[in-house]
């Protein structure tokens, strides 16, 4: 029972703690913890002697010479003993490695502030067009060839010989009748200028539309109902008429007996040919 | 271009030693060196690596050397350094088989027999093996004090620590140390 009792002193013992009261008393009388102080002691003197000897080792004398040799070749002093040696010199090389370093840290944020800059730019400008070609009073202008196919698919035509419809006061262009495309006499459609709002033509120098009108839908008129088109507008817009006047059955309504004057054709349906188109 | 004075000499600075820091430095590196050294070659029981780790720890003490120039504060911050560098290249690194042989083909100090030179080589290993299952606190303790020959205080200055804290860290270390190896006095005991 005693020796349980001392087990952990003799241990501490052996560790280098001092011996508590009654130990020495105790391992006077017990041979069994006389003999674990002692291989404990053993086992450490063991671990200090093999730890001695390990770290009794010496470095070899290139040690000291490869730290200095690695310090000197480290990249961070190359360039600061340049920049030093530079900063020496009255000339203008002291700024050399600045410029490598320092400077392209410093403005190195100017290359993309001015690409923000013009990335912006062009963004206002094009939605200010934008609001431009969106005006809500756009002066509607046909083709004097509108009612005449030209017969060459892209020609942007005379388009400085555009007339206006009958209906010469400011026009609200309806959603959909921006662009008015009539079938070709070989039955391929022919995609017709029309003048935008801003006064520039709707199509490119070759006969493609711009984007913008591109995204408003087309109407589809036969031949030679283009201005008759228009004068429909025209007069649906002067007289603020209703949708549901359109719906109603029988007799034209009063308020569209000027629609008599207009000359509608019935609708030719040409067959398309299939040598002229790309076979799709 | 023309900079602000200023910051370029402040950035000159930052990565720079002006001629007296790095004479300070060169003679940490005489008197520091093997220290370093002998803190890695603890981990790693290997010669080269340990030359390597002491190599990396002055590196880095280079470029920190401005805030190191007090003698004690370099050498503790040199010895952590050290060995946390040498744990980490033994953690990163399989070479467990290449160290075994090299500590088995240091030559020893006098001619013995091929028995005593086995129990020789088995018992290192294992006290390398007790030393290196040491939590990492009471482990750098123990190899400093057998690095400083158990000056207690030599040991607490490098390690920044109240005497006090390494005397319980090394009485701790140096318990299940004895624990850990009684058997191998057991053992030679037989013999």
């Amino acid at each position: 029972m005693a020796c349980e009792r001392y087990r952990e002193a003799v241990a501490d013992v052996a560790a280098g703690l001092p011996a508590p009261a009654g130990l020495d008393a105790h391992l006077a009388r017990c041979e069994a913890c006389r003999a674990e102080l002692r291989v404990l002691r053993q086992a450490l003197a063991m671990a200090d002697a093999q730890m001695a000897g390990l770290l009794a080792a010496e470095p070899t004398p290139e040690l000291a010479v490869r730290i200095r040799q690695a310090v000197e070749m480290s990249p961070a002093l190359a360039r600061a003993r340049r920049a030093v040696a530079d900063s020496n010199e009255p000339s203008r090389q002291r700024w050399s490695v600045l410029e490598d370093e320092a400077a392209a840290w410093r403005f190195g944020w100017l290359w993309p502030a001015t690409a923000t800059a013009a990335t912006l730019l062009v963004t206002l400008a094009v939605v200010l067009g934008r609001g431009t070609l969106s005006a809500p009073e756009p002066r509607v202008t046909v083709d004097a060839n509108r009612s005449q196919p030209t017969g060459s698919f892209g020609a942007s035509g005379p388009s400085g010989d555009l007339v206006t419809p009958r209906e010469d006061r400011p026009v609200p262009v309806a959603d959909g009748i921006n662009d008015v495309v009539t079938p070709r006499s070989s039955g391929q459609a022919e995609r017709r200028g029309v003048r935008s709002p801003g006064g520039s033509l709707g199509t490119r120098q070759d006969g493609v539309p711009r984007d913008d009108r591109e995204r408003e839908p087309e109407v589809l008129v036969p031949p030679g109902e283009g201005e008759a088109l228009l004068r429909f507008v025209a007069l649906v817009h002067r007289e603020r008429l209703a949708p549901t006047s359109f719906a109603a059955a029988g007799e034209p309504s009063a308020d569209l007996a000027e629609l008599a004057s207009i000359d509608i054709k019935p609708l030719e349906i040409v067959p398309l040919d299939p040598a002229a188109t790309s076979g799709t | 271009m023309v900079l602000d004075d200023a910051i370029a000499v402040g950035w000159i600075r930052s990565v720079s030693l002006d001629p007296a820091l790095e004479r300070e430095f060169e003679e940490r590196v005489a008197d520091s060196s093997t220290l370093a050294f002998r803190v890695a070659l603890s981990v790693l029981r290997h010669r080269e690596d340990a030359e390597d780790v002491a190599q990396d720890a002055f590196l880095r003490a280079h470029r920190a050397f401005a805030s190191l120039r007090d003698r004690d504060r370099f050498r503790a911050w040199l010895v952590r350094t050290a060995f946390r560098v040498a744990l980490d290249r033994l953690r990163g690194e399989k070479r467990r088989a290449r160290r075994e042989d090299a500590v088995a083909l240091e030559a020893p100090d006098r001619v013995e027999s091929v028995e005593d030179a086995a129990a020789r080589a088995e018992v290192r290993a294992r006290v390398s093996e007790a030393v290196a299952a040491l939590p990492e606190k009471l482990r750098i303790v123990t190899v400093l004090a057998a690095i400083q020959e158990h000056d207690v205080a030599s040991v607490a200055r490098l390690l920044e620590l109240p005497e006090g804290t390494v005397k319980s860290r090394l009485y701790l270390a140096r318990k299940s140390l004895a624990e850990k190896l009684r058997w191998l006095v057991s053992d030679t005991g037989k013999r």
